[in-house]
């Protein structure tokens, strides 16, 4: 194993610098060539989480009432479910309300080259808990289902079809997860969603302990079955155009992941409040889908911890700057992932939007 | 990796746009333009693209500020604005170190992701990733701004003893140091001691 190459692959990935921020670095820069006032704006930067503090405190207030609701075991906990938890008829139930409220809707049939669109929004942790205040990004993309075809917009505004890059993350290669073909003749109800997606999340587990993928979408290949096949259902969700009666049976299927639960409320990167099913990680993060309380279609998702996490000493024999005095900590209520779906739907083609 | 742009653009190398800029400070942007994309991703990796677009921003009128004391033998100024960047990287050591060990913790990496490869969200890390993550958040911030100057800012050793104003024997004795302590973590063998 090479070091170095590890560390060079690290993070390869990261996003080139925005025309905004350029074009304001280069304004700083013109404005100090110009001008005789050469001390301004030297450190505006420095302050900028300062407002998430506030944030995370009105976000606890929520999460307490969210907890207290709903009852039952405590989540996170490992091993304490016994039979049928509560939370579970809960879930089957709004999946089956999804699915009644789908089949008033049309059936609109998604075949391997149906062009689909999807507009998503993130809130932008930078590594600090995330609040309204967090920056917001949002992209548009277009894809053919079958993941083969994809377009986004560019830096020039147009919109431009994206070259297939073979085994790259737009590919419909087997390191492709979940496929973009996942969704193809999926079934519309929850016992056959279950076996599609445990099988998906069995494969992407099996991947990850032969060491074939590192960089996976939205899902821990590392974590356990439950987790995985719960983080893929959000994954598919988040990332893609899902038709109203397919979307109800990935509902469905939650109702048979061991520790899944309703909250009566939580809300999306874009505000929007919904109830949501949510599954908390070994590291009390949990992990949250929210979906709209009328229309049950979905909105977004967020990670939040649930309760205060303090950070444990480095391994014997790593040194490091660990300060047994003023450990990193993560408050009850941090969120560090915050998105949603605002509008996603068939289109004629690259370019189109959804009515 | 990085392309070396000292000699290109016709000829005109950095340390002549700096030196012509003494005069004409308007010939200061074409420095930025020549390396602002490298300095943002160099930050970004360590602290995020938000607190990176501060840095690129800073980095630049900071060396504008200071141009009149650059080296003109050095025809390149990566190194010298690698070494800007470096400073300001460290005033966000605390959540550098964070974002670190929230990846060796989760699996998930806190940095935003790249847009163009937006289907992979989020950095769900293997497991070398993670303990590669923990490793770096253990190193001294000396071992660390040496280990990444040479690994993503494709600097020799005697252009990062530049960047950070130190002994190049001492860039040497760092690097080492970091290597042997990833080597620790990621549980390869210690195949040969540093020199």
């Amino acid at each position: 194993m090479d070091e170095m190459r590890l560390v060079a692959e690290f993070r390869d990935e990261v996003p080139a610098i925005g025309a905004d921020a350029a074009r304001e670095a280069r304004r700083r820069l013109r404005a100090e060539a110009a001008g005789p006032s050469r001390r301004r704006e030297t450190r505006p930067w420095l302050w900028r989480g300062v407002a998430v503090a506030g944030l995370t405190a009105a976000l606890v207030a929520g999460v307490t009432v969210a907890q207290n609701v709903g009852g039952g075991h405590e989540p996170g906990r490992p091993g304490v479910l016994p039979g049928l938890p509560v939370a579970q008829a809960e879930v089957a139930q709004i999946a089956r309300r999804a699915r009644t409220a789908a089949e008033a809707g049309p059936d609109a049939p998604v075949t391997p080259g149906t062009w689909t669109y999807v507009k998503d929004t993130i809130r932008e942790s930078d590594g600090k808990v995330i609040g309204p205040g967090s920056k917001r990004t949002t992209v548009e993309t277009w894809y053919t289902a079958d993941g083969t075809r994809r377009a986004r917009v560019g830096d020039d505004g147009r919109v431009h079809e994206q070259r297939p890059v073979p085994g790259g993350p737009i590919s419909d290669g087997p390191g492709a997860l979940p496929k973009p073909a996942f969704l193809i003749g999926a079934p519309a109800d929850p016992a056959g969603m279950r076996e599609r997606v445990y099988a998906e999340a069995d494969r992407i587990i099996a991947m990850g302990r032969r060491g074939e993928i590192r960089s996976i979408t939205g899902v821990d290949a590392s974590a356990s079955r439950d987790q995985v096949a719960f983080q893929l259902v959000a994954q598919v969700l988040r990332a893609h155009y899902v038709p109203p009666r397919q979307e109800a049976a990935l509902y469905g299927t939650l109702a048979y992941v061991p520790g899944v639960r309703v909250l009566p409320e939580s809300v999306d990167a874009l505000g929007r409040r919904g109830p949501a099913f949510s599954l908390t990680d070994g590291q009390s993060i949990r992990h949250e889908i929210i979906f709209d309380r009328a229309s049950y279609r979905y909105l977004g998702g967020r990670h939040i911890f649930i309760r205060d996490y303090v950070e444990r000493p480095p391994a014997p024999g790593v040194e490091g700057d660990h300060d047994p005095e003023r450990p990193v900590r993560y408050a009850k209520g941090a969120v560090v992932g915050w998105t949603a779906k605002p509008v996603s739907g068939v289109v004629a083609g690259p370019g189109e939007r959804p009515k | 990796m990085a392309v070396r742009r000292a000699g290109s653009a016709g000829d005109v190398v950095d340390a002549d746009l700096i030196a012509a800029s003494l005069s004409d400070p308007d010939r200061f942007a074409a420095l930025f333009e020549r390396h602002h994309a490298e300095i943002h991703r160099y930050a970004a990796r360590r602290i995020g693209t938000d607190a990176a677009d501060d840095v690129v921003a800073e980095t630049f009128l900071v060396a504008f500020r200071r141009r009149r004391v650059y080296d003109p033998a050095r025809p390149d100024a990566r190194p010298w604005l690698y070494g800007i960047a470096t400073t300001l990287v460290a005033r966000h050591r605390r959540a550098e170190v964070r974002h670190l060990r929230a990846v060796a913790r989760t699996g998930v990496d806190p940095l935003p992701e790249p847009m163009a490869e937006r289907v992979v969200r989020r950095v769900a890390a293997q497991e070398h990733e993670r303990a590669l993550a923990r490793a770096l958040a253990g190193l001294n911030r000396g071992d660390r701004d040496v280990l990444l100057l040479v690994a993503w800012g494709d600097l020799s050793y005697q252009e990062v003893a530049d960047a950070l104003d130190v002994p190049i024997g001492t860039v040497r004795s760092r690097l080492s140091r970091a290597r042997r302590k990833l080597r620790a973590v990621l549980g390869a063998p210690e195949e040969n001691t540093h020199g």
